[in-house]
């Protein structure tokens, strides 16, 4: 391992000097492929005691990873967090320290790193400090300042901003606001090499992931208010927090909450602000890295090292028989765990390839394991077991991540997809949807995309049957409406569907469209039945329909006519894109999916019948929804970008195609995988918020409801104080607290359904609803869900951030326990455009495995689901608060 | 001659100090407001009166765009916003030199 490695600073300049307070990094190439390596510190007088284990990854590289956090003030020193950066210069500067580096397999390798650290730093540098210059990580309350040092005499510009993962010259700054809405920004005059600056309080900030910029000037310099960080700006640290305010352990996790500490943690680097991204989803094949910036922790944690475990997740029942930790994360499963530093106090630990090249779709959990929580590094032993309240997990009741064949990348047939398109005459259908008569003529034509042999024009189909997929566009002035959806057809072939598009003509309405769809289905059945191309190969038994627009209200009356007329079609599930509802017809009586774009600028208005949520209210169960932020109404149809100026009104046009493509193919994908092709899992996509990965840089909120849940409430009785089942109501503290239809209590939320809406004022408030006797056992149920969203234009939640609260079921021996609905769904910010009055505040839903609560939990109380005696929000995360909220219910 | 025009609102003037022409001097900042200054291939020009201004920049909002004028334009001057020949806005309110922002003394 001949110089493969080097030591590098925060921006990965290789260096053998550093100053104190800076974090040094460690990053190689030309290493072994996905090899462990070993990081030990040696210098004399101490024990050697390792600083890290990392893994190379598929390339053999190692990505810049932290050795040693804030040298001399946390790191290589005896007393950590004692010293200024004075007194650390004075004990420590002009040392040299050895890192050995060294891995054991495939073949030993052994690499010597040195460093020294300067006696007299000369950069200018910002640390979070107390006042008298001791370094601050973490704190829940009191003073936040900064140190600034080296800076030249004269103007100093401050910046508090939200942590990222990265800085690079002209990146954004968007300076944090205060509780009060006051951007934190600090103009000041430095006249010593020393400078203590008080820039806020921990409750002025509140809790979350801080770092600090600061900008030296000259009066009346023209960049000095410059919105962007400048070349000569100075951040306090550019891979990871500088600080972070927590959440009081207490108010957290008490006594009576929660499951153990499950902050986000696996993710991948972006090329970009905020240069790391936490997802969820990890195609086959795609390197799970890891971060962690826990906005709360219990007193006591003063360990210097984590070790990582990447776990197979595992059931409620298995964390009961054991709580013990197997890695995965090496070569065939094998384990490789890997060790990194850690500042105590803040846990604020810089993005970590954890598991490279994983080949094995599945579901797994990242642990951080802080072992015997031994403050002296050297003495660091992981015990390869999950012991809350220290130890963290990302998953435990929740899956931690997915690794998945990801239905937004191309599936195995992508690259020999056939083509065929027919225009087979006309037939007879209903010019008008009031009736049967007066009639007009159909054509028949439609373009379809096939798995077959090789790509091309009428190429021979692949070997076997293949599911059924016509989609039906929605009205325009163009007569190629119907290939706006060429992306669609492909992306579905690829994954093993017939796929086809078909005609309508300018202005018909629902009904003409239905009987297009069906008549189309009918050709393919001959055409399947007769010699041909297609002959044996169309799946008649697993039938998809979709539609746009016009269309996608189509596919609701074509499942009814298929029902109502006896036409023995095996439509198995359907999907509408940005559905009109002109006509309420109700319950498709298939499994339905609506997608739907929270900038449309078409199907946007208000009810009874220009909204998208109506397709949705109206249909039974199971039923899906995706509400697609930033997503237009035409952007769905590719052929409709050159007159969506005129249709969408201009307002609010999406700056790219991005939100509606890409989120439509993976979530079509994954429906029609799951209902045409057998693939159930494919519905984690809905139930459990799997985010198909293409999708990552785009928000997407889905629901799902599936059938035979037990309703606790619908809110349809028009009496708040009762639920559906009977049982009494009653709310603490709530100031907001009615039942009636949706659009009434919020003109943002024009639903067709009954809804309740909940405000609160203060922590106190609570929502409680009884469960009568013959309801209280829900043991057979696997989930509590409900649908919620906040209240667009209520003064009671802050902009653009999400709600929360806590969720607590009570059984009949007063014993309870409370999780908190952001650990498993976000409840966002409705989407804001120009036009306020189209804002929809949309329901998302928040789905809880009720193995939440009887899931073996230090300190926790188990939960009696055989006895359930009430459900409850407590709405004490946020101060204030007002959410609409609609069908709470025990189900699948 | 542009074929749309683009909608300016009004404008702010400060003096500055600045790197115009390799050297660090005072300068004239104009800032002009309207609905939109789209990022575009074509990059804006903002002319008052035939001065045209140098360091031309669209804010991230795309609400305002700012750039830097070496002289200090004469009462009166017309303040406009260009995207080559396709696009141009013409301010109402033209120049006057009361209302440009002396130059801060202080760190403030």
């Amino acid at each position: 391992m001949s110089e493969l490695l080097s030591l590098v600073d925060d921006e990965g300049n290789a260096r053998d000097s550093f100053a104190v307070g800076e974090t040094i990094f460690v990053s190689g190439r030309g290493l072994p492929p996905l090899t462990p390596l070993s990081f030990t510190l040696e210098h004399a007088g101490a024990k050697p005691h390792i600083l890290a284990r990392y893994v190379s990854d598929r390339h053999g590289s190692l990505p810049a990873m932290p050795l040693a956090p804030y040298v001399g003030l946390h790191y290589l020193t005896e007393s950590p967090g004692a010293h200024t950066v004075d007194e650390a210069e004075r004990s420590l500067g002009g040392r040299e320290y050895s890192i050995q580096a060294s891995a054991s397999a495939p073949r030993r390798l052994t690499q010597a790193l040195t460093c020294r650290i300067l006696a007299r730093d000369r950069q200018s540098r910002l640390f979070v400090t107390d006042r008298n210059g001791h370094l601050v990580t973490g704190l829940e309350e009191g003073e936040v300042g900064v140190t600034l040092r080296n800076f030249p005499v004269g103007c100093v510009r401050i910046f508090v901003v939200r942590r990222q993962f990265g800085w690079r010259p002209r990146d954004p700054i968007d300076p944090v606001r205060t509780r009060r809405g006051v951007p934190l920004v600090s103009t000041l005059r430095v006249e010593s090499a020393s400078h203590y600056v008080r820039l806020a309080t921990a409750d002025e900030l509140g809790p979350g992931s801080y770092q600090f910029i600061a900008r030296a000037f000259r009066p009346g310099w023209y960049e000095a208010d410059e919105l962007s960080l400048l070349r000569n700006d100075v951040v306090s640290d550019r891979r990871f927090s500088s600080l972070v305010i927590r959440y009081p352990f207490k108010q957290r996790f008490g006594d009576y909450n929660g499951i153990v500490l499950t902050p986000q943690v696996a993710g991948r680097p972006l090329a970009h602000r905020p240069y790391f991204q936490f997802v969820n989803n990890f195609p086959k094949g795609t390197d799970v890295y890891a971060a962690i910036d826990p906005d709360a922790l219990p007193a006591g944690l003063v360990s210097p090292r984590a070790a990582i475990y990447v776990i197979q997740h595992k059931s409620s029942a298995e964390w009961t028989a054991s709580n013990a930790l197997a890695d995965i994360s090496g070569p065939g499963m094998t384990p490789a765990v890997k060790i990194v530093p850690i500042v105590p106090g803040c846990v604020n630990w810089n993005t970590t390839l954890v598991w490279p090249n994983p080949q094995t779709p599945g579901k797994y959990d990242i642990v951080i394991d802080f072992g015997n929580n031994n403050p002296d590094p050297a003495q660091f032993v992981s015990d390869a077991t999950l012991d809350p309240p220290f130890d963290m997990i990302d998953g435990y009741v929740r899956v931690g991540f997915f690794v998945t064949e990801d239905p937004s990348l191309t599936g195995p047939f992508a690259g020999s997809i056939g083509r065929h398109d027919y225009a087979q005459g006309t037939i007879d259908v209903p010019s008008t949807d009031a009736g049967p008569t007066p009639i007009d003529a159909l054509p028949l034509t439609a373009t379809i995309r096939y798995p077959a042999q090789y790509a091309g024009v009428d190429a021979p189909f692949a070997a076997g049957t293949f599911p059924l997929v016509v989609i039906m566009h929605g009205n325009s002035s163009m007569d190629t409406s119907y290939l706006g959806y060429n992306y669609l057809l492909d992306h579905l072939a690829g994954w093993g569907f017939i796929t086809m598009s078909i005609y309508a003509p300018s202005g018909v309405m629902i009904e003409t469209r239905a009987r297009a769809i069906l008549a189309h289905i009918g050709i393919m059945s001959q055409n399947d039945a007769n010699p041909g191309l297609f002959h044996g190969h169309v799946d008649m038994t697993h039938i998809g329909i979709a539609g746009h627009s016009r269309g996608a209200e189509a596919v609701v009356r074509a499942a009814r006519i298929n029902t109502a007329e006896a036409l023995g079609w095996n439509i198995r599930a359907g999907i509408s894109i940005a559905p009109t509802d002109y006509f309420h017809y109700g319950d498709p009586g298939i499994p339905l999916l609506v997608v739907y774009g929270a900038n449309d600028g078409d199907v946007s208005g208000s009810w009874p019948n220009r909204t998208c949520f109506d397709i949705f209210d109206e249909a039974g169960r199971p039923r899906s929804f995706a509400f697609v932020y930033g997503a237009t109404h035409d952007r769905f149809n590719t052929e409709w970008a050159s007159i969506e100026a005129t249709t969408e009104l201009n307002w609010d046009i999406a700056p790219g195609d991005i939100p509606n493509l890409i989120s439509l193919k993976g979530y079509v994908a994954a429906f029609f995988q799951s209902h045409l092709q057998g693939h159930v899992e494919q519905l984690e996509y809905f139930s459990a918020n799997l985010k198909p990965s293409l999708t990552s840089g785009v928000r997407v909120y889905t629901s799902y409801q599936p059938p035979g849940s037990r309703v606790l409430d619908n809110f349809t009785q028009h009496n708040a104080a009762v639920n559906t089942l009977g049982g009494t109501v009653t709310a603490t503290a709530l100031p907001t607290f009615a039942e009636d239809q949706l659009r009434t209590l919020d003109t943002h939320s024009p639903h067709v359904s009954a809804g309740g809406n909940v405000a609160w004022q203060s922590t106190a408030g609570i929502y409680l609803s009884t469960v009568p006797a013959p309801a209280k056992d829900v043991s057979g149920f696997a989930t509590l869900s409900f649908r919620a969203g906040q209240k667009y234009q209520s003064p009671r939640n802050p902009a653009a951030q999400p709600q929360d609260f806590h969720v607590r079921l009570t059984d009949t021996h007063g014993k309870s326990r409370a999780i908190r609905v952001s650990a498993f769904v976000e409840i966002p910010y409705p989407y804001v455009r120009g036009y306020d009055q189209l804002v929809k505040s949309a329901m998302n839903s928040v789905r809880i495995p009720l193995a939440s609560y009887t899931i073996a939990n230090l300190g926790a109380q188990d939960v009696d689901l055989t006895s359930l005696a009430s459900v409850s929000f407590e709405f004490d995360a946020h101060s204030t608060g007002e959410i609409d909220i609609d069908d709470i219910e025990f189900g699948a | 001659m542009a074929i749309r025009e683009l909608t300016l609102t009004r404008y702010a003037a400060d003096m500055v100090l600045a790197p115009i022409k390799g050297q660090v001097r005072e300068a004239v900042r104009i800032v002009v407001f309207g609905p939109n200054f789209p990022e575009r291939a074509v990059a804006p020009d903002i002319l008052v009166g035939e001065q045209p201004a140098e360091h031309v920049s669209v804010a991230r909002d795309q609400r305002s765009i700012r750039a830097l004028l070496a002289e200090m334009p004469a009462d009166g001057a017309v303040i406009r916003v260009r995207y080559g020949d396709s696009q141009e806005g013409v301010l109402r309110e033209p120049f006057r030199r009361d209302q440009v922002r002396p130059m801060p003394k202080e760190c403030s």
